[in-house]
């Protein structure tokens, strides 16, 4: 393993820089015709070049500070490993000496973005398997394509005790999950948040009472009422509904250009991007937990995609966890049982329906919170008089649409709830609209929490939360009502493993 | 595995702690009903009567049954904490997960000579609340050793992997 001390690459002096530099132009752009003013009034002679030069300085001044501290920094910069460590130090004014240990990296990412990828350079991001700063990059250094190849072999080989071999090397490659631009688009669609759908469920029940209680005579009078420029307003209103999610679709289609996930040794390379490439490697025994989602929209069609709960990854919006893309289940099992065999996700297919009892643990739930959101509001509103007024009508038919809902919620909440336990892993599932598995590893849950209201510890049953090792959002993984004998076999196999 | 109870000190800090708490929601309550003049609506003061008498309900009912139903276990593979009054909570956390031993005192913990012990794992915190300080120390002593122990042995079979560590049968016997 090579001990010798480099440097970033020279653009990051641009790329710090840069931002300033361009508002900084900005600025000057702005005061352009001041500037041209007061040279113009003062005449270039030997009285003026004073003041001409003092201008002309303060317009240099700020950029040669800027780049002249980045350019300091870039050069007092070393990063270089040493035995098991990988060191970056800056000797600047604050001088700081980081110490990292290669066997604890948890995945490599390069990434590249549009001036990156123009001057052959990129971005090693690297992330270590700690809690304390799960949700934020650990280390981040710009370099030259071919130098930043050769660190992450050595980082690879250094954090595998020297068993990685390059994909080049050992020539075969395993089941790989590529994605087609029509299975990209599906994607897309498919995967649909069900908060969308909510929205638009909403806006539909609102319009529909609006209409049924009398307040708008039909929908061309909402579109007409009060005037043609109104009309456009709405129009206008409309348009930017669709255009935002018609971006939100294109914008999700350059990210996931040219999906590529495949498995190499004891490693998980996945590439995409368009706009900003990003090509991780993960190994395999730093992946905490299998996520299985299906939307709303690929729910109906029979579809999932897969994720890794992994620590580093989704840190920022562009970093995406996917290692499937949405398609039909039995391909996604078959793909998984190549890529990832040892995240069984196949298991799915045994996961057990909700316990007896746990229907009526739900209709309690439903009812308490009938009571609180619609019978509790609808009694005040009754007291404050909001009933003898034009709106009783709309208010009755809210509540009875707010209970509605609130019914259907639980009932969709009840139909996703799954408890599978295996020999080495767990396999829990949740959601409403969205249907969510995780497959954990027992060796990988870091404690347990159950809890129980007095209904279900009359019914013996459990729900409850176990911890992981991941990012805020993903440390703790819910699951509903699992009985005694459940929870028995999942204590028991977490002290074992 | 045995489960431990608390000592008759931890009632008082739970009374004293649920009191706090209870005076405290009820002023919030009071002045945002007075700034708002909602007192003049029969409902939300009928409302505000039976969320207080529900309060004080609890702030005087809920610390003996908290008291009675908290037990904590260590034994040689984990530690199990259950606690709660209406809904229960049981924490379970293998040895082998910790990674840093806490003790902490609040003011009100100071005023009745009580400690907590903090155990943090890779994907979060367990807390063991009321404990006498003597008895919290005994146990951060012995959670530290174990976990000593525990990164020895894992360098221990870092080191030489060519020894296959011990059929699971045989150690426990």
């Amino acid at each position: 393993m090579t001990t010798e001390k480099i440097h970033c690459h020279p653009t990051i002096i641009l790329e710090k820089a840069g931002g300033l530099l361009i508002a900084w132009v900005v600025i000057l752009l702005s005061q352009a015709e001041g500037i041209a003013a007061l040279l113009i009034e003062e005449g270039i002679n030997q009285d003026s070049l004073p003041l001409i030069l003092c201008i002309l300085g303060l317009m240099l001044l700020i950029p040669l500070l800027v780049t002249g501290y980045q350019f300091l920094v870039w050069r007092k910069t070393w990063i270089y490993m040493d035995g098991t460590a990988f060191i970056i130090e800056r000797n600047t004014l604050n001088r700081k000496k980081n110490t990292y240990s290669i066997a604890h990296i948890s995945n490599i990412n390069m990434e590249q973005n549009l001036f990156e990828l123009l001057v052959h350079t990129c971005r090693l991001k690297l992330d270590m398997e700690n809690a304390s700063d799960a949700d934020s990059t650990d280390i981040s250094i710009l370099l030259s394509l071919q130098k930043a190849e050769e660190l992450k072999s050595q980082l690879l080989s250094g954090s595998q005790g020297g068993e990685h071999t390059s994909f080049a090397m050992d020539g075969k490659q395993a089941e790989s999950s590529y994605a087609s631009f029509p299975e990209i688009l599906s994607h897309c669609i498919c995967s649909l948040p069900g908060y969308y759908l909510v929205f638009l469920g909403c806006l539909t029940g609102v319009l529909l009472l609006l209409l049924s209680a009398g307040e708008v005579g039909s929908l061309s009078d909402l579109l007409y009422e009060e005037g043609e420029g109104s009309f456009f307003m709405k129009m206008f209103a409309a348009a930017i509904f669709i255009f935002t999610y018609g971006y939100q679709i294109i914008k999700r289609l350059m990210a996931f250009y040219h999906f590529t996930a495949y498995r190499q040794g004891n490693d998980i390379i996945i590439h995409y991007g368009f706009f900003r490439k990003q090509d991780y490697t993960i190994p395999v025994g730093r992946i905490h937990a299998l996520r299985i989602v299906q939307p709303p929209i690929a729910r109906l069609m029979g579809r999932a995609e897969a994720r890794i709960v992994c620590i580093g990854i989704g840190d920022s919006e562009e970093e995406l966890t996917q290692l499937s893309l949405c398609r039909k289940k039995e391909d996604l099992f078959q793909c998984l049982a190549g890529i990832l065999p040892e995240f069984p996700a196949s298991s799915l297919n045994h996961m057990r329906r909700p316990p007896k009892h746990a229907g009526k643990l739900y209709a309690c739930s439903c009812l308490c919170w009938i009571g609180i959101c619609c019978l509790l509001p609808y009694a005040v509103t009754i007291s404050l008089g909001f009933m003898e007024t034009q709106w009783d009508t709309f208010l009755l038919y809210a509540y009875l649409w707010l209970g509605g809902f609130l019914v259907l919620y639980s009932l969709l909440r009840y139909s996703c709830i799954g408890f599978y336990g295996e020999s080495a892993h767990v396999l829990f599932s949740g959601g409403s609209l969205t249907k969510t598995a995780m497959v954990i590893p027992y060796s990988h849950i870091q404690h347990l929490c159950v809890r129980q209201n007095p209904l279900s510890r009359y019914y013996g049953l459990y729900r409850g939360n176990v911890y992981i090792l991941a990012s805020v959002v993903n440390r703790e993984v819910g699951f509903s009502y699992i009985t005694e004998g459940e929870k028995d076999l999942l204590v028991l196999k977490m002290k074992k493993v | 595995m045995t489960f431990q109870t608390l000592n008759k000190k931890a009632l008082g800090c739970m009374y004293a702690a649920a009191l706090l708490g209870t005076g405290v929601t009820a002023a919030i309550l009071t002045v945002v009903m007075f700034y708002f003049s909602l007192f003049s609506y029969p409902i939300l003061s009928a409302v505000y009567f039976f969320f207080l008498a529900v309060l004080a309900a609890d702030g005087i009912c809920s610390p003996p049954f908290r008291y009675r139903r908290y037990r904590y276990a260590i034994d040689e593979e984990c530690i199990d904490v259950r606690e709660g009054y209406l809904w229960v909570e049981e924490h379970i956390v293998p040895m082998e997960r910790l990674h840093q031993i806490t003790m902490a005192q609040g003011p009100i913990d100071r005023m009745f000579g009580l400690t907590k012990v903090i155990v943090t794992t890779a994907g979060g915190e367990v807390t063991i609340r009321f404990l006498e300080y003597e008895k919290a120390q005994l146990i951060s002593e012995s959670l530290k050793k174990k976990i000593n122990q525990i990164a020895m042995e894992e360098r221990k079979g870092e080191s030489q992997p060519e020894h296959p560590p011990e059929p699971i049968a045989r150690q426990e016997k």
